[in-house]
């Protein structure tokens, strides 16, 4: 009986240390010639889906679980000013930089593609990504600007993915992967805020490491080993691990690594208190801020915004005495 | 020990593993599905060792809002596809052009002068590494032997090749995992020799 209850503290011992692992490895997204972190400036950025949705869920439901993702962030990174707001699907919505605004578009038919637009050939993605997240930002070597967002979207791959809530009535599989929308929201979500993976998939440069200064291991090592390997099973069940089974719902609650990393990327201490929202959403004009070959102009763009706000609202301070709300929801939505 | 105390301890071990979270390592996957070396040599149209000459991003034509980068890759070893010499032009969505940069999470990096191993399919008349950063396969040759970080898991049904295929920390030796693809490439058709015999691609 003495080995059985040996054996039991020492299970329970090793569980507990499991359940108490501390946290390692968030990883900032860097760029690509200096390898500066990224980071947003604004305290918050809009979110919006097109409002095609996707044939496998009620519109309803899939702005429920836009907001629902956006929820599983907001209510954990208290340690961060970054705020997601989230606005309606009231039309159509394309995928570019220059509208500074984060859409969530679902892609449907044949190919996992952005579909052609004003001339241009359609970009294909990967078949086995379940959604793709691309993020825009200075990639100015030594100036303060260096790594600033200055937007970032989703696209789910509903051509290969049946996005489904795990957890309430599966549909019928129809061949693709019954993939949790929420899960994949989750991750995605963590990409825009400016979090990269929490493995890699391929060999990084030098200068990608986690938080700890050390390189990111790599997904398969970290899914074999973490069995054996508190450190890695803590790595695995973050909302930024790369991979994950089919139907995973893990992703969906964003662990302490990913919470810490959102804090590190956006420190409260930092807040520039200036929300503005997206000038397309403002006006309703689909304004071209950009300029072919001259791609920081909207860049400069948003930071002029920044400055304005900023200096109308120190005016505002002075003519009150007293501070302004940090948060404007101009739009009324 | 007596059959209850045996049986306790089973019990124990089951609710801990269970509670874990460490049962059940699924190949699919949601947010990047895991691709075999099999699943990816079936995508593949070139399966090569090489070495990155350049690498260079521009805007996608058409658009003034998407980067794609080109990495020109020299060939030195052919196992489906490209031939010895010849350079080829893989693709990956992101990079920067000037001022602006894009990142698009889950596509590999590459450096020039970089030893690869190469697994690339064919989306819109352009080359991609399979799965993102998946189809590429860095070679470490820091140990002495060149190796590469790899899971042979899909690959469980391939003779040996009586080079050791346990993956270690280092990875598995580049031999081991050019007798895996060499195996492959013979078993497993590529979408266009599917396509040429009336298969699915």
């Amino acid at each position: 009986m003495r080995t059985i209850t040996a054996f039991c503290s020492a299970a329970f011992a090793g569980v507990f240390a499991l359940c108490l692992a501390p946290s390692f490895g968030f990883v900032r997204s860097r760029t690509a010639d200096s390898c500066n972190p990224i980071f947003w400036r604004q305290s918050c950025v809009y979110i919006q889906p097109d409002n095609t949705f996707v044939p496998d869920l009620a519109g309803a439901d899939v702005e429920r679980i836009i907001q629902k993702s956006v929820n599983n962030w907001m209510t954990r990174t208290t340690g961060s000013f970054f705020k997601l707001n989230y606005l309606p699907a009231s039309e159509p919505k394309s995928v570019t930089y220059k509208d500074h605004l984060s859409v969530v578009v679902f892609r449907s038919g044949t190919k996992f593609c952005r579909p052609a637009s004003d001339g241009s050939a359609q970009v294909c993605y990967d078949a086995s990504a379940a959604a793709v997240t691309t993020v825009s930002y200075i990639n100015k070597k030594g100036d303060p600007d260096d790594g600033l967002i200055v937007d970032a979207d989703i696209e789910l791959n509903a051509v290969n993915n049946q996005f489904v809530e795990i957890g309430k009535n599966l549909p019928a599989s129809d061949g693709r992967n019954q993939t949790d929308l929420e899960n994949t929201l989750t991750h995605e979500l963590g990409h825009l805020m400016g979090l990269d993976h929490t493995c890699r998939l391929s060999a990084d440069p030098a200068c990608l490491t986690d938080d700890q200064g050390q390189p990111r291991q790599t997904c398969d090592a970290i899914d074999r080993g973490r069995l054996l390997n508190p450190t890695y099973q803590a790595i695995y069940v973050t909302s930024m691990f790369a991979i994950a089974p089919q139907k995973d719902i893990e992703k969906r609650t964003p662990k302490a690594d990913d919470v810490t990393g959102i804090a590190a990327v956006s420190p409260i201490a930092n807040d520039p208190k200036v929300c503005e929202p997206p000038t397309t959403v403002a006006t309703g004009c689909k304004c071209d801020m950009g300029n072919r070959g001259r791609p920081p102009m909207s860049a400069l763009f948003t930071v002029g915004i920044a400055i304005l706000a900023m200096l109308r609202r120190r005016r505002h301070q002075a003519l009150l005495g007293q501070p302004e709300e940090h948060e404007r929801h101009a739009l009324g939505l | 020990m007596n059959r209850s105390a045996k049986g306790l301890i089973a019990v124990l071990c089951g609710v801990l593993l269970g509670s874990s979270g460490a049962i059940g390592s699924v190949a699919e996957a949601s947010v990047l599905t895991k691709l075999t070396l099999s699943d990816m040599t079936g995508r593949a149209e070139h399966v090569l060792v090489g070495r990155v000459e350049k690498v260079d991003s521009k805007f996608a034509p058409g658009y003034d809002g998407v980067i794609i980068t080109e990495v020109q890759i020299r060939c030195h070893r052919s196992i489906r596809g490209a031939k010895e010499g010849t350079l080829l032009t893989v693709r990956h969505l992101g990079g920067a052009v000037g001022e602006l940069g894009q990142k698009v999470f889950g596509e590999a990096s590459y450096q020039v002068g970089e030893e690869v191993v190469i697994l690339a399919e064919l989306r819109e008349g352009a080359l991609y590494s399979v799965g993102m950063a998946q189809g590429k396969l860095h070679i470490d040759r820091s140990t002495g032997t060149p190796r590469v970080q790899v899971d042979l898991g899909g690959a469980e049904l391939v003779a040996p090749t009586g080079l050791d295929a346990v993956p270690t920390a280092q990875g598995v030796p580049l031999e081991t995992l050019i007798g895996q693809l060499n195996d492959l490439v013979r078993r497993i058709p590529s979408p266009s020799e599917r396509a040429k015999s009336g298969q699915k691609p």
